[in-house]
């Protein structure tokens, strides 16, 4: 260590910038002379730990804090409590040291050219005088941000219902130069056993640790696979599962629908309830902070800031169906928290933007060819293309994207054309999306399914019938929900690994016994402690590809779902869209799957059966390239494919994009929507594919009924509900006017009588499969998926246990 | 360049011309001849058999219908001139063509032109000075600009209806809510026709200054004439008619300035012509009345007319010093209704024009630029603003764009009304200084070192002092080099690669190669036994039948393909690869289908057709990816990703092939129909041979 970051007494400071969320710094050396002392240090310590017991907020880091427990350590201190800055001595090897976590959002750490002393006599005067000795440990220095080394650049964010991640681009850096952030969890003791990928996917559920003393006051957030353990420990703190699809506007007349959370957390909480979406923003600032303490204290031990980011522009991607006023709404939010957070110095503070810069498919999109077309050289790129699935030796594609994420698969088709400039061999690419759709059906289907077959398990083996609905009561009182909520956050935890397992080359799951031990404690006040011998015995649960397979092939559009798609819907849309792609002679030369539920074999195969596509056209991130030539973090590119993509489609290089206009016109039959026993049909069809956009229709309501508005790709195709018209006078037939902007997008002027009430495409409402809010599993309709499930029910409740696995044995 | 120097470009512009032709003549006659499918039969079947073969021709068709194709090349390189208005490009026309002046057909007293596109071309004979032909609109482009959605919106706003007839675009301003209508001078209701052929106007309507002016200026309504100017073809056609219907008017001048100035012969002259563009973002008027909507997008439309039609050879892009481009817009109207490809050369055949050299010297914020170095240090010299900044950076909406030449240049007329003194006097009290900025201690010697100009701008310099030459003639010269450098590049790359002429020969001769032999001799039915007896053991209906063959008997020899020493063949080793992997598929196939010889032998003789020409097409031939070597660490990675995946497409291609069927009966063939066969597969080989030496001659990539 330098002298100069020693303070005038002669101590080491640690130097931190506010607004850098929680930094913690472990390991931070004592001055030489305080050597030797662990001994009487921890001491003096203990007693001022004793002394603080009465704080809870102490306590809470204690629990929480991100530092190695294995080490010899004392216990957590504040050096005053409204300063949340806290220390530990630890001792590694012979040297002592100190662990710090300072919160530089509020108190001490907030304040520019604060300097406060670590000092065992400041914090406890008595005790100090006590011992007769002046115990300056560190000092910690809050600076200004531009004393400490600056760089400009671009924040480029990819905010996703399962995970977020963050690339910042220092101007000027080329494209492979861009730095993906990988963020630190300031409150989460087992860190150091988190897999090495999440620290590049924040995963972005989260949970309220300290709700704070005020409005204003920024609270302590936890994200990451520790908000899903900690809602087990506190199910009634606020706890958010997949923030994005919440992002939603809700205009006036449908505000009363809005979803509203309390503000709950394992400490303190707030009063009345808000609604989801500033919760939303809450997960949102905190992932900021993150990325900021990421940048300036990159592994949890910088003393000093390795450099500040002055983010000159945000740039963010959304999902593909997103309306304008869906996006404007992340937009702005985006652009408040940034404004709060980040500072500025003056020249990036007037040119600071956030922007909105392409959507989720298209920077995917943008992904692969750039990495294609950097690896073959911009000489080769026929052979690029030609590995790409068009062999006709020109130069354009057509890729299909299916970006199956955790909440919602968007299914986008691009048509891509580009020319070399020969004076310098660079690439002008056009991205032109020609197809679209959205589905709120994605990995929380395939996870809901197999949590139905949790559910339908215990009800098989252990007779347990009692709902986990959050909301509904239980028959047996002490079935709490507190119970509830352990048990589907394990059955969610249980739903992870199924699928981890059934993604892999085995394809099959089964429930230990030891996860089952877990699973039931929970319903012990249902049915008692299970003992060894009855997790040993049958029935068990095992679940494979194949069996999967078949309740997706059953999960689909019914009028048992009142028209709600399934999963399966997601392969039927592609057969319609295939058929509709042909015959405009645009059928997509390959695809490319992203997003992690896309790691399950069956999805390739039915995505090829339903395109009518080989299966080598049919992509997964893993296999644009040859291994040699694939990105360091590879094995997670179906999730940082958006950002790198959004990086390269704004910083190609040598290889530029722009996206074109989409052409004026629908893609649908547009029109009212009837029930039939094959599904919704399009009844009166108002518009047809090819009219130019926007239209103004008319259509008549009767008294106290309803009308539905949806699109299909035939005049007699399955439809797509996109909005609803309802009447409430009781006597008069209306008749109103609505403007279809787009395939999905209704506006109508408001009417006394007629509610007009939008559809998010691919589904009546954006929050679906979230049964790790609510503990709905199953309810929608109740028992639709058991039915689909128990169909083949003795394909995965096997009362032998190595059934299939004796079978090759026995031959 | 030196008279023998364009002498010798002159005959090596000729020849390729008549190289050209002779590759539009062979792709011609087959069109033309494949579509008499009657006099040959074996290829009505196979087009109503063969998907593949049909998809081919009727792209060969469409080609054919292109008008580049349907014209002969003649060799001439049309400039096209392209400015906002308020640049000083009529101005500058005029002064370039005085003889055009002379005769009244240029106005230059106004700014309030009308939107239309003048060609003007060397008249080789006196007489040709009176042709004048006026061209308007088709229906179909009348309809286009009339649905655009800004032209239709505005109406639809306005209460303006329009109407669509078979022969005409009725538009009805009866309705209309706009404020200014006591004032119209035109019907409210007006039909606009297209001319049915171009109208030649009569030489006494060339001195008739009346009609003159209503073709080229929006006149005041005061003086207005609101009668008929043109009767044709039965129709009659007021002033509002023609500044909606014509689209633009040709015609001839002596090039007396252009000669002089150049020092070519005639013979060289007619190669370069003309076209002064509507000004970029010209807006409609009041005085435009119920058409003011269309009228207002009709520049825009007319640009990108010309541009997909491939009129503009050559873009000067006239940009007066200080102002900033506005071409963007016309980019990306182009970028989003163009192929892509469009604008890729763009750079090569751009001219940049700076008019207006005097305003260095006038506009105090330029003066300053290099009067006061640090100011130039810090903000850029006024070359870095008035070139770089203004106008390169803003070209494009890509970013920054290089042109093959800049010229400066200067109005003598505006110079002597603004400074009030004779222009050559004016100029010889800028020289020095504008001198100083070549030297290298000097003002703007490190932008124009940048920007590959500093050479040239010396020798502008002597122009721009030439009160006879005030830097038009330098930018005629520097015009004329570019003909001489690029000319047949710009022909070959118009004429056999734009059209798809090229693109559509390979195709057509792909397709024709599959099903016939190199003697024209039909084999479509034997090619579809072979490949269904060949390709038995994938089973059609399973995706991973197929994935399961390659994956067992492809991939893992292909693992094994050792590509030592191919950095000895740094240009085939990538073809070499692929044959290898061909071969061992061929291998493979005919292993696991064990057919009979002769079916075997045809299998044989089909796939190696098709692998010559998908290893063409798929970039094998041309590859550029270097072999394998320790500087190449992943080529053999990336090669061998390659292999694998055109091994599955190999596959998939026979079986589609495979499964296109048809009626096999009808593949008898006549002697007579084999000796026409082999007549079209010789055409198309010449063809596509001479365009492949036409191409690498001139540096023009395929």
């Amino acid at each position: 260590m330098s002298t100069n970051q020693t303070s005038a007494s002669n101590v080491y400071q640690l130097i931190v910038l506010p607004k850098t969320g929680t930094q913690v710094c472990r390991g931070f050396p004592l001055p030489p002379a305080m050597q030797g002392q662990y001994a009487q240090l921890s001491q003096t310590v203990e007693r001022l730990a004793k002394a603080q017991s009465e704080h809870e907020i102490v306590g809470l880091v204690e629990e929480h804090a991100a530092c190695d427990r294995e080490i010899t350590h004392t216990p957590w201190v504040a050096i005053d409590v409204e300063d949340y800055i806290f220390f530990r001595l630890t001792q590694v090897g012979n040297e002592t040291q100190l662990d710090l976590i300072v919160d530089t959002m509020s108190g001490a750490g907030a304040m520019a050219l604060n300097k406060v002393p670590i000092s065992l006599q400041k914090g406890v005067p008595k005790l100090g005088k006590a011992f007769g000795t002046n115990f300056h440990l560190a000092d910690v220095f809050v600076e200004e941000h531009l004393k400490a080394r600056n760089e400009i650049g671009s924040l480029i964010v990819d905010f996703g219902n399962s995970g977020t991640a963050f690339v910042f681009s220092r101007e000027g850096a080329g494209p492979r130069e861009a730095r993906l952030i990988e963020t630190n969890n300031p409150f989460d003791p087992d860190y150091q056993s988190r897999p090495e990928g999440e620290s590049n996917i924040l995963k972005s559920n989260m949970i309220v640790l300290r709700a704070g003393n005020g409005e204003t006051e920024n609270p302590w957030i936890v994200l990451g696979t520790r908000a899903e353990e900690l809602i087990q420990q506190a199910p009634l703190a606020t706890y958010l599962y997949a923030p994005k699809k919440y992002v939603r506007h809700w205009p006036e007349h449908l505000k009363a629908e809005e979803p509203t959370m309390p503000f709950q957390g394992l400490l303190g909480q707030r009063d009345r309830l808000r609604p989801v979406l500033d919760f939303v923003r809450i997960t949102m600032e905190q992932m900021f902070q993150y990325a900021l303490a990421a940048i300036t204290n990159p592994l949890n031990t910088s003393h000093v800031p390795e450099f500040y980011p002055q983010i000159a522009r945000v740039m963010l991607t959304y999902p593909l169906t997103w309306r304008k006023v869906d996006q404007e709404l992340f937009r702005d939010l985006v652009e408040s928290i940034s404004r709060q957070l980040f500072v500025h110095e003056d020249r990036t503070k007037s040119q600071f933007t956030v922007e909105l810069i392409c959507s989720e498919p298209m920077a995917v999109a943008a992904f692969v060819l750039w990495e294609n077309f950097f690896h073959f050289d911009t000489h080769n790129l026929r052979m690029a293309a030609s590995t790409l699935g068009n062999t006709d030796g020109n130069d354009e594609l057509r890729m299909l994207v299916v970006d199956m994420g955790g909440g919602s698969t968007d299914i986008a088709c691009i048509d891509i054309k580009w020319s070399v400039r020969e004076e310098d061999d660079s690439v002008d690419v056009t991205f032109k999306m020609i197809e679209s759709m959205r589905f709120n059906r994605a990995g929380d289907r395939l996870s809901h399914l197999v949590a139905t077959a949790i559910k339908q398990f215990l009800k098989q083996k252990y007779s347990i019938n009692e709902t986990l609905s959050f909301k509904q009561p239980s028959r047996n009182a002490a079935f709490t929900r507190n119970n509830k909520r352990k048990a589907v956050s394990f059955i969610a935890e249980l739903v992870e690994k199924a699928k981890i397992a059934l993604s892999s080359n085995e394809g099959v799951w089964k429930l230990e016994p030891r996860d089952e031990h877990e699973l039931l404690r929970p319903f012990e006040p249902l049915v008692g402690v299970i003992g060894e011998d009855k997790l040993t015995q049958g029935p068990f649960l095992k679940i494979d590809h194949d069996t999967l397979e078949d309740w997706v092939q059953g999960d689909r559009q019914s009028l048992e779902t009142n028209g709600e798609p399934g999963f399966m819907d997601i392969f039927l849309y592609l057969d319609e869209l295939q058929k509709s792609l042909k015959a405009k002679d645009r059928a997509p030369h390959v695809v490319v799957l992203s997003g992690r539920s896309t790691r399950m074999p069956f999805i390739r195969n039915q995505t090829a059966k339903h395109l009518g596509l080989p299966l080598h056209r049919i992509r997964t991130l893993s296999e644009i390239l040859p291994d040699s030539l694939k990105l360091h973090n590879h094995e997670n590119m179906d999730k940082l494919a958006v950002v790198l993509g959004a990086q390269r489609f704004r910083f190609g290089d040598h290889i530029r994009f722009v996206a074109l206009e989409d052409e004026p016109i629908f893609n649908r039959f547009i029109g009212t929507v009837r029930e039939t026993p094959n599904g919704l049909k399009l009844n009166r069809v108002h518009v047809e594919p090819g009219d130019l956009r926007p239209r103004t229709i008319t259509v008549s309501v009767d008294p106290e009924k309803a009308v539905r508005i949806g699109h299909a790709f035939r005049a007699d195709g399955v439809a797509q509900v996109i909005a609803n018209l309802s009447n409430k006078s009781r006597t008069h037939r209306r008749e109103v006017k609505i403007e279809l902007l787009d395939d999905f997008s209704v506006e109508m002027r408001a009417h006394d009588d007629i509610l007009l009430a939008e559809w998010v495409p691919g589904g009546n409402d954006i929050i679906v499969d979230n049964f790790n809010d609510t503990g709905e599993i199953d309810r929608e309709p109740e028992d639709f998926m058991t039915r689909i499930l128990t169909r083949n029910e003795s394909a995965w409740i096997q009362e032998d246990k190595d059934a299939e696995d004796d079978e090759g044995d026995g031959e | 360049m030196t008279q023998e120097g364009s002498t010798q470009s002159n005959a090596k512009q000729d020849d390729v011309v008549k190289q050209i032709n002779e590759v539009l003549k062979r792709f011609r006659s087959v069109v033309d001849y494949l579509q008499k499918q009657e006099t040959i039969p074996s290829f009505r079947t196979l087009c109503q058999t063969t998907p593949v073969v049909k998809e081919a021709f009727d792209r060969t068709v469409a080609a054919r219908c292109n008008s580049r194709v349907e014209q002969w090349c003649n060799g001439r390189i049309n400039c096209a001139i392209i400015g906002s208005s308020g640049n000083g490009k009529t101005t500058m026309l005029d002064e370039m063509f005085p003889g055009l002046s002379n005769r009244g057909l240029l106005v230059t007293d106004v700014t309030d032109t009308t939107s239309q596109a003048l060609h003007i071309s060397f008249a080789d004979k006196p007489e040709e000075l009176n042709e004048v032909f006026v061209n308007s609109w088709s229906h179909t482009q009348m309809v286009s600009l009339m649905e655009d959605d800004d032209v239709k919106r505005q109406n639809e706003t306005d209460g303006i209806n329009v109407e669509f007839l078979e022969d005409r675009v009725v538009i009805d301003g009866g309705s209309a809510n706009l404020r200014d209508m006591q004032s119209f001078k035109f019907p409210l209701r007006t039909e606009l026709r297209p001319f049915p052929t171009s109208y030649r106007v009569p030489t006494d309507k060339l001195s008739d200054k009346r009609f003159v002016r209503a073709l080229t200026v929006k006149q005041p309504s005061d003086q207005i004439d609101r009668g008929s100017l043109v009767a044709f073809d039965g129709n009659s056609y007021n002033a509002l008619q023609l500044r909606a219907v014509v689209k633009e008017v040709r015609l001839k001048d002596g090039y007396k300035n252009i000669l002089r100035w150049s020092k070519r012969t005639p013979q060289e002259a007619i190669r370069l012509q003309f076209v002064d563009t509507p000004g970029i973002s010209v807006q409609g008027s009041e005085k435009d009345e119920v058409l003011r909507h269309f009228l207002g997008k009709k520049s825009n439309h007319i640009a990108l007319q010309m541009w997909m039609n491939d009129e503009l050879d050559i873009v000067v892009h006239l940009v007066l010093c200080g102002r900033n481009s506005d071409f963007a817009e016309l980019w990306r109207t182009l970028e989003t209704h163009c192929e892509p490809g469009q604008m890729d050369d763009l750079s090569e055949r751009l001219v940049l024009a700076v008019n207006g050299m005097n305003r260095y010297f006038s506009d105090k914020n330029l003066i300053d630029k290099y009067e006061s170095p640090d100011q130039a240090v810090s903000g850029g010299d006024h070359f870095a603003t008035t070139i770089e900044d203004n106008i390169l950076q803003k070209m494009s909406p890509r970013g920054r764009i290089k042109p093959a030449e800049i010229c400066f240049f200067d109005s003598k007329s505006i110079v002597e009304a603004d400074k009030r003194q004779p222009y050559g006097d004016y100029y010889r009290s800028c020289e020095a200084t504008m001198q100083s900025w070549t030297e290298p201690s000097g003002v703007g010697y490190g932008t124009l070192s940048r920007l590959g100009i500093l050479e040239g701008f010396k020798e502008n310099i002597s122009a721009l002092v030439d009160p006879k030459d005030r830097g038009q003639g330098h930018l005629v010269r520097k015009l004329f080099d570019l003909v001489d450098r690029r000319g047949p590049y710009l022909l070959v790359k118009k004429f056999l690669v734009r059209t798809k002429v090229f693109e559509e020969v390979e195709n057509l001769l792909e397709a024709i190669n599959t099903y016939y032999d190199e003697q024209g001799s039909l084999n479509r039915r034997a090619v579809l036994d072979a490949l269904l007896r060949c390709l038995q053991f994938i089973d059609l209906d399973d995706p991973q039948s197929l994935e399961n063959f390659i994956g067992d008997k492809i991939d893992p020899a292909v693992d094994r393909m050792d590509f030592s020493g191919s950095d000895q063949r740094p240009e085939t080793w990538g073809a070499e690869a692929f044959e290898e992997t061909a071969k061992l598929l061929k291998r493979e196939i005919v292993a696991a289908s064990s057919p009979l010889p002769d079916i075997a032998t045809e299998f044989e003789r089909h796939f190696d057709t098709q692998i010559a020409n998908w290893s063409s097409r798929w970039g094998y031939d041309d590859l550029r990816i270097p072999a394998p070597s320790v500087n190449s660490p992943n080529s053999a990675d990336l090669m061998r990703y390659c292999l694998k995946l055109h091994a599955r497409e190999i596959m998939l291609r026979l079986m589609a092939e495979q499964e296109s069927t048809g009626d096999s009966e009808g593949f008898e063939q006549s002697p007579e129909d084999q000796k026409r066969i082999l007549q079209i597969i010789t055409w198309l080989n010449e063809a596509r041979s001479m365009t492949k030496t036409l191409c690498a001659s001139h540096g023009v990539s395929l």
